[in-house]
C-alpha cells in the first residue's frame, strides 16, 4: 500500500516545553524568552498565551500555539525534517524502479492557519489553572474571518513577520504567515531532496474563497487542503479553485478528506469519482478512518473505484522486425555458421528466450508485417499472393491502397483495445497511400 | 503478437480481432507447453503451407515463389519434419490419409475464419484454394 507521510510543523510541539514554557518555573523548559516562540493576543509579548482551545468533534485544551515566523520555532521544524526526510528519501530511493510508487507523497504542515486549531477565549491564560469542565463551551465561528468569533491572534507571527507591527490584524496577514510557514518547509523538504510531485502542503480554509486556502501554493511543492464539506465535489470548493488558478504545481491533493453525505454506495462513488476528476488531483488521503471503518457503502466504494483503477501494467513494448533477416544470419540462433557478428542480439538472447520454431505468415515482406501487426492471416485479405502495391502496379492493375488501407482500418480497431501497436518501418509498404510514395518500388 | 501483447495488458479482444493470434505470455513467464496447435506459412506465390505437429502439407508442387526447391513429382507435398527438416523426402502419395486430414485442415481454417478460439469471421475475400487448375503453376504470375 502506499505511503502518505505526514511530516507537520505543529503537533511535536508538546514535546518542546524549552521553546513554549514561559511562564511556569517548576515546570520543564521555563524560560521567560520562550514568549517569542508562542502567539500573543496583542502586539505586547506579555500577552503570550499559555493555552489555547481546539474542538475536533469534543474541545479539547491545547498548549499555546506556536508563533509560526518565531526563528527557534523554525529552527525546530527545520531540526527535524533533516532528520526524518532522509530516513524517508533513503528508503524511496532503494525501491525497485516498478515499486516507487510506494511512496505517494511528504506533507507539510497541518491546515497550518492562526485560530482555528488554537483558538482563545477571553482570559484564557486565568482558565489554566482552573478545571477544564469549566471551561467556555461556545467555541469559534469558523466563518468570520479574521479572529472568527474570538480573541484575536497572530500578533506574535505577523510581528515577527515584519508584516505589521500595530493596528488591526487583517485576513491577508494571517494567510501570508501561513503561506511563509509551508513555503518554508516544502523548501526545505525540496532541498533536502523530496520531488516536487511527490511534495505536498496541507492548507485549509472554512470560509468560502477566504485567503487562507492560497497559503498552500508555492514553488517548491503540489499544494494540498483538508476536503470536508466539499468532499462530494471539489470543483464546488471554490476557494480551491481559485488557489489552483494560481498554482503552476503538477498535482494537488486531498490530503485530508472524508465524505460525510449519505452513506451510500452510489453517494460514496460519486464523491471520490469527483474528487479525482480533475486529473490534476493525484491522491485522496482519508482520514477519520475510524468513522468509517464499519461503513459497508464506503468501502464497496472504494474496493470498486479501486478495482476499476487498478493500475494497469503499460510496460513498453518493442518489436524489431528485420528485413531479409534468415535467422541462421543471427550469432546466438547459429553460432557454427554465422558470419555476422551480433553482440546486441545475442546478449538480449542470453538475458531472454529464443524461439526456434517460429513462422511467419508470408514469405516476403508487407504481408508478414500486417499479419504480425493484425493477428490475422494475410490471405484473409484481398493480398493473396505477392507483396503490397508493386506487382499489381506492375500488371496494370489497381495499387494495392486498398489492402493497405484494410490494415490502417484493422491497426486503428486493435489500437483501442491494445493502446501500444508498434510503430512499422520505412520500407514497411503499410503506407496508407501508396501514391504518395512513388518510386518505392523496392521489396 | 496481438494477442500476447493484449494478455500483458489484461485487455481482451474482440471476436473480430487477432482471428490467428495466440498468446505467448504463457511461454514468456516460463510455462513449457506448446500454444498453437497449428500454423500456416504462405510463399511469396500465395501457395500456403499447413503445420501440424511434426506434418507440413504443401497443397501444390515446388516451392511456391522465385526458388526451384520442392518436389515436382507429385501434385501436393506432406513432409514428416520430425525426420525431415530438409523437406526432402514426399511422402504424399505414401500417406493418403494424413494428406486427406491436412487437407481437411487447411479448408476449416480458411473457411472458420479464424484460427484461434472464438466466433466465426469472414474473410475478406474469397481466398484462392490449392492445388490450382491442372496445367498453372502457382507463381505470382497467375495466382488471381
Amino acid at each position: 500500500m502506499p505511503l502518505f507521510i505526514w511530516l507537520d510543523g505543529e503537533y511535536w510541539w508538546q514535546h518542546r516545553p524549552d521553546l513554549w514554557n514561559w511562564w511556569d518555573p517548576t515546570k520543564p523548559g521555563y524560560d521567560p524568552r520562550n514568549k517569542e516562540n508562542v502567539e500573543w493576543f496583542s502586539w505586547n509579548s506579555d500577552d503570550a498565551l499559555k493555552i489555547s482551545w481546539l474542538n475536533w468533534g469534543r474541545q479539547i485544551r491545547m498548549l499555546p500555539p506556536p508563533n509560526l515566523m518565531s526563528p527557534r520555532y523554525r529552527a525546530a521544524c527545520h531540526e527535524k525534517m533533516r532528520l526524518l526526510v532522509p530516513i524517508i528519501l533513503d528508503w524511496w530511493k532503494a525501491l525497485p524502479a516498478d515499486q516507487r510508487h510506494l511512496l505517494a507523497g511528504v506533507k507539510v504542515g497541518w491546515e497550518s492557519s492562526i485560530g482555528v486549531n488554537n483558538f482563545y477565549y477571553p482570559n484564557g491564560n486565568d482558565l489554566l489553572d482552573k478545571p477544564a469542565d469549566e471551561d467556555p463551551r461556545h467555541g469559534i465561528k469558523a466563518t468570520e474571518v479574521p479572529a472568527r468569533g474570538l480573541v484575536q491572534l497572530g500578533y506574535a507571527a505577523v510581528k515577527t513577520a515584519g508584516i505589521r507591527t500595530e493596528g488591526q490584524i487583517t485576513e491577508a496577514d494571517l494567510a501570508e504567515v501561513a503561506r511563509r510557514h509551508m513555503e518554508d518547509l516544502a523548501r526545505l523538504a525540496s532541498e533536502l531532496g523530496v520531488p516536487r510531485d511527490r511534495l505536498y502542503t496541507h492548507g485549509a480554509g472554512w470560509k468560502e474563497k477566504e485567503l487562507l486556502y492560497g497559503a498552500a501554493v508555492n514553488p517548491f511543492s503540489c499544494p494540498g487542503w483538508s476536503f470536508y464539506r466539499h468532499a462530494g465535489d471539489p470543483s464546488k470548493d471554490a476557494g480551491v479553485q481559485e488557489a489552483l488558478a494560481r498554482s503552476d504545481a503538477p498535482h494537488w491533493g486531498a490530503v485530508e478528506w472524508l465524505y460525510q453525505g449519505p452513506r451510500t454506495v452510489d453517494a460514496w462513488r460519486d464523491a471520490l469519482e469527483k474528487t479525482l476528476a480533475d486529473p490534476r488531483c493525484r491522491l485522496i488521503c482519508i482520514v477519520n478512518w475510524s468513522s468509517i471503518k464499519d461503513d459497508a457503502a464506503a468501502h464497496e466504494a472504494l474496493a470498486a473505484l479501486n478495482a476499476a483503477d487498478a493500475p494497469v501494467e503499460k510496460p513498453n513494448i518493442i518489436v524489431i522486425l528485420a528485413d531479409d533477416l534468415g535467422y541462421g544470419d543471427v550469432q546466438c540462433y547459429n553460432p557454427q555458421c554465422g558470419k555476422i557478428p551480433t553482440p546486441s542480439i545475442d546478449t538480449l538472447a542470453s538475458q531472454g528466450m529464443r524461439f526456434t520454431d517460429g513462422h511467419s505468415s508470408s514469405g516476403v515482406c508487407s504481408p508478414s508485417r500486417y499479419a504480425l501487426l493484425t493477428g490475422r492471416y494475410h490471405w484473409r485479405t484481398r493480398l493473396q499472393n505477392g507483396i503490397v502495391g508493386v506487382f499489381a502496379r506492375l500488371q496494370g492493375r489497381r495499387p494495392g491502397g486498398r489492402t493497405s488501407r484494410a490494415v490502417h482500418r484493422a491497426l486503428a480497431r486493435h489500437r483501442q483495445a491494445c493502446q501500444r501497436v508498434p510503430p512499422t518501418c520505412s520500407s514497411s509498404r503499410l503506407a496508407p497511400d501508396r501514391r504518395r510514395h512513388p518510386g518505392d518500388e523496392t521489396a | 503478437m496481438l494477442r500476447t501483447v493484449a494478455d500483458i495488458l489484461g485487455t481482451k479482444l474482440p471476436d473480430n480481432a487477432g482471428e490467428d493470434s495466440f498468446s505467448l505470455l504463457p511461454l514468456l513467464r516460463g510455462e513449457d507447453k506448446p500454444i498453437r496447435a497449428n500454423a500456416v506459412s504462405a510463399s511469396s506465390g500465395g501457395t500456403p503451407a499447413v503445420r501440424l505437429g511434426n506434418w507440413k502439407y504443401i497443397p501444390a508442387p515446388g516451392s511456391g515463389g522465385w526458388g526451384t526447391g520442392g518436389d515436382q513429382a507429385q501434385p501436393v507435398q506432406l513432409y514428416n519434419l520430425a525426420d525431415d527438416l530438409g523437406e526432402t523426402n514426399n511422402l504424399a502419395a505414401a500417406e493418403p490419409g494424413k494428406v486427406a486430414e491436412m487437407k481437411t485442415l487447411l479448408e476449416m481454417l480458411i473457411t472458420a475464419g479464424r484460427s484461434s478460439p472464438g466466433a466465426a469471421q469472414t474473410n475478406d475475400v474469397k481466398v484462392v484454394r490449392y492445388p490450382r487448375a491442372a496445367g498453372r503453376n502457382n507463381t505470382a504470375k497467375t495466382a488471381k
